[in-house]
């Protein structure tokens, strides 16, 4: 009769060694799930000294789920970081096509073709045509430099929605872990058989990794405890959410604890990554393009308050000298005065000697001429008519000439938000193109203006505007292209240790066929005894017939 | 990847297999976008060193194409100034011919008479050179283009221009002055041909005589002005062929930087598409086998 129950045993435990290897084959393609070796076990004898050793059959001990757990620390710990990587060069090819550099209409064009149009004008000062092409670059400029701060803002925003959402998926996997860790410790102090628990909670852990960094430790219960910057987010079941919250100098949010609303700091995941960008990347495009915005507004300004549109007259402010050389001085009749400072020196004997230095330039060569007592002088500087007293005097007095002093962009707009025209440049004839009045075919303002390109107007002196620029968009490509390399490196290394997990934990099919073969025959083999045990049985029972 | 050793489940060769293919199409589209742009450079990271270097010479030829314009520009009107001065340089020629006709002593008063009117057509004639125009613009009126540098015919007329040099950048540190002002080229002739008139009709050889002096020496300022011209064409010629040379360059190099070696391209996609073909076949064939194809 032992024998029976010795087969029983070896038909049970062969059924539920079949049981396994059906539910391997099922799932050799589900992801992420983890091969199961059922173990068998030779049962004792329970003591009865007539039979061998061990005769007590076969049971299925346990199954074993094949893992290799520090290969799942070492997969987690390379996950946070290619996720960081991905997310961020995703954001770097963003702001790249934003910038849509080299060529393709993105700031250096327009820069170099908002001076371009200054030299046009300055060779054509008088043609209608050359003015109008010169505001209109002058205006895509500016729609330009707003296109761009507009889309890098949006490009931030969007960047913040995928900051919440990625909270808030996070903390449904936290609470996931949280819950498993519970199911997992009843299953397991109950005797049951908790892999496929434990498959999910691999998974979930590989996940929070992706998106957190997070990391993770089993503690003695068998239980995942996840920690973030120093905090432990899942202890046993009872979980810490994060949150986001604004950030009142950013006006972006922040992810913060709920235990004390402390901010987190990712290093690594998704979250580092979209962080990185929004907050580093793109406010330091942003930063840049105001600077150069300020430049270009400050410089050009500055040149073109010196110049005279068409029907722009000049206004002279005249300080007599102590003792004043003059009895006064005013305009003439359509004068081709430039903006700057007359010091017109009387010798008392007739003699006049003038020295001009214009606006923002440095002192030209004196002009000399005569004045009768109490006559004009009007050739000494033509525009200015200079009324000698009736006695002449010796003495030096000094004739300021401004011009319409107008703004090409309003001074106000120094970023690239607020860049803008100036609203008095309503008009091709406002453009304050020549260096006098009543000048149409003077364009000296507007080759000095066309200068400013090769000038060094940034960078305290060291570099074109062109060549800030270009310093911007080489380092954020060289920036884009490293993170590429590392995250191309990371990938790498991330499929070498997935490949090796698979290999440790995956279904082999041929494996599992072959093992079927086995646990069939082992199944055969034991229903054959039981059939020649009854045999036996009844030619002994057929005995006492 | 090496398999040596490896326990090889279903999962790890389909990840291999599907990440050979991912490579082989990703290296497909890339060079795919190459030859349908026709850039190697699209964005600063494909190649940051190139892409800065390529925005360089974009500068470069923006602006060597303004300095191009402004020196045909340039040509432009010297060579209108030119062909002014030459008109001028012939009527000048005739005032002194009939100058030293008319200082003639053998010549009747009515002779040096019928003289004048011919005379007097020179100077208006020199007067419309002078107010000669270069499109809308008055071409010998210094920086006041818009005004006409004589008011009318008068014998007596003043130079109501400017003496401004107009110059146009024609290099990188090089401009050339383009214009010449009635002002300091003609008006000497203008005036020594209107005084001629005045002595002609008032009957004064001696005038007439004074003036041979002042028309050679008014003859010798117009040579000034038109060998300045003369100069300036010069310069702004030898400009034209350093900035076509300058540019020849600049577009070279920049081509090699950016564009895409087609001939090269297309075999690199051939032997993509052989090699993605060969790994969809390979992967087709050995992805379904196992032992239980073959267990009964």
């Amino acid at each position: 009769m032992l024998s029976l129950d010795v087969i029983a045993s070896a038909l049970r435990a062969q059924s539920a060694a079949l049981a396994i290897l059906e539910q391997n084959i099922a799932n050799a393609s589900t992801a992420g799930y983890t091969q199961q070796v059922p173990v068998m076990r030779a049962l004792g004898s329970r003591g009865d000294p007539r039979l061998p050793a061990g005769g007590g059959g076969v049971a299925l001990d346990h199954v074993e789920r094949v893992r290799d757990a520090f290969l799942d620390l070492q997969i987690r710990a390379q996950l946070g970081p290619q996720a960081q990587q991905d997310a961020l060069g995703r954001v770097y090819t963003a702001v790249q096509g934003i910038l849509r550099e080299p060529g393709h209409g993105g700031l250096a064009q327009r820069i170099t073709g908002l001076f371009a149009a200054f030299a046009s004008a300055a060779a054509a000062p008088g043609l209608g045509a050359q003015r109008e092409q010169l505001l209109s670059e002058a205006r895509m400029f500016v729609s330009t430099v707003q296109d761009l701060a507009d889309q890098l803002g949006q490009q931030r925003r969007s960047l913040d929605t995928e900051v919440r959402t990625s909270v808030v998926s996070a903390n449904g996997l936290l609470e996931q872990v949280a819950q498993l860790n519970g199911q997992i410790a009843t299953m397991s102090a109950s005797g049951g058989n908790a892999n496929q628990l434990l498959d999910q909670r691999d998974r979930t852990l590989d996940e929070l990794s992706r998106l957190t960094g997070a990391s993770f430790l089993l503690d003695t219960r068998g239980m995942a405890s996840v920690q973030l910057g120093g905090k432990a987010l899942v202890n046993g079941t009872s979980v810490m959410r994060l949150d986001t919250a604004v950030g009142t100098s950013t006006g972006m949010l922040n992810v913060v604890y709920t235990g004390d609303g402390s901010t987190v700091i990712p290093t690594a995941g998704v979250l580092a990554g979209l962080l990185t960008g929004r907050d580093s990347v793109i406010p330091g495009v942003l930063g840049q393009i105001d600077t150069v915005v300020a430049a270009v507004v400050a410089k050009v300004n500055a040149v073109h308050r010196n110049g005279f549109g068409t029907a722009d007259q000049p206004t002279i402010n005249y300080v007599p000298g102590a003792p004043a050389a003059f009895q006064g001085v005013t305009l003439g009749a359509l004068p081709p005065l430039r903006a700057g400072v007359w010091k017109i020196t009387a010798d008392g004997l007739g003699g006049l000697s003038a020295v001009f230095t214009p606006a923002g330039g440095v002192p030209e060569a004196a002009v000399t001429g005569r004045i009768v007592a109490g006559g004009t002088n009007t050739s000494l500087i033509p525009g200015l008519i200079l009324q000698a007293p009736a006695a002449l005097a010796a003495g030096t007095d000094t004739v300021t000439v401004t011009g319409p002093a107008r703004d090409l962009f309003d001074p106000a707009g120094t970023t690239a938000r607020t860049l803008s025209l100036a609203s008095e440049l309503n008009g091709p004839a406002r453009l304050a193109l020549a260096a006098q009045a009543n000048s149409p075919g003077d364009g000296a303002i507007a080759q000095r203006l066309a200068d400013l390109v090769s000038a060094l107007t940034m960078s305290t002196g060291t570099m074109t505007y062109g060549a800030y620029w270009r310093d911007v968009v080489s380092t954020l490509g060289t920036d884009a292209s490293s993170n590429g390399a590392k995250s191309t490196a990371s990938t790498y290394a991330l499929d070498q240790l997935r490949a090796r997990r698979e290999s440790i934990s995956g279904v082999s099919l041929d494996e599992q066929g072959i093992e079927l073969v086995r646990v069939q025959r082992a199944y055969e083999a034991a229903a054959h005894v039981l059939t020649v045990e009854d045999r036996m049985m009844g030619a002994l029972l057929g005995m006492f017939r | 990847m090496d398999t040596s050793g490896t326990r090889v489940t279903l999962g790890l060769r389909s990840m291999n297999a599907l990440r050979g293919i991912e490579g082989l199409l990703q290296q497909l589209e890339a060079t795919q976008q190459k030859l349908s742009s026709q850039h190697r450079v699209s964005t600063p990271a494909d190649d940051p060193a190139a892409a800065v270097q390529i925005m360089s010479f974009d500068e470069q030829l923006t602006l060597l194409g303004t300095h191009e314009a402004s020196a045909s520009d340039a040509r432009s009107r010297l060579g209108a100034a030119d062909t002014g001065l030459g008109s001028a340089t012939s009527i000048l020629q005739r005032a002194k011919e009939l100058a030293l006709q008319a200082g003639n002593a053998t010549l009747s008063s009515s002779d040096r008479a019928r003289i004048a009117p011919e005379v007097a057509a020179l100077r208006d004639a020199l007067t419309d050179v002078a107010n000669r125009r270069f499109g809308d613009e008055y071409l010998f009126a210094g920086s006041r283009t818009n005004v006409a540098p004589y008011a009318g015919y008068a014998s007596t007329l003043s130079y109501q221009g400017d003496r401004a040099a107009l110059k146009r950048q024609i290099g990188p540190n090089a401009s050339v002055t383009v214009n010449v002002n009635a002002g300091d080229t003609l008006d000497p002739a203008r005036t020594a041909i209107a005084a001629l008139y005045d002595h002609l009709v008032s009957g004064d050889l001696d005038g007439v005589r004074a003036d041979l002096a002042t028309l050679e020496s008014a003859a010798v300022t117009m040579r000034d002005g038109r060998a300045q011209v003369g100069a300036g064409l010069a310069r702004v010629n030898e400009a034209q062929t350093g900035l076509g040379a300058t540019r020849a360059g600049i577009e070279d190099l920049r081509s090699r930087l950016d564009s895409v070696d087609m001939a090269e391209a297309l075999t690199h996609f051939r032997q993509l598409q052989i090699s993605l073909q060969a790994a969809l076949q390979a992967t087709s064939q050995t992805l379904g086998l196992s032992i239980f194809n073959f267990l009964r």
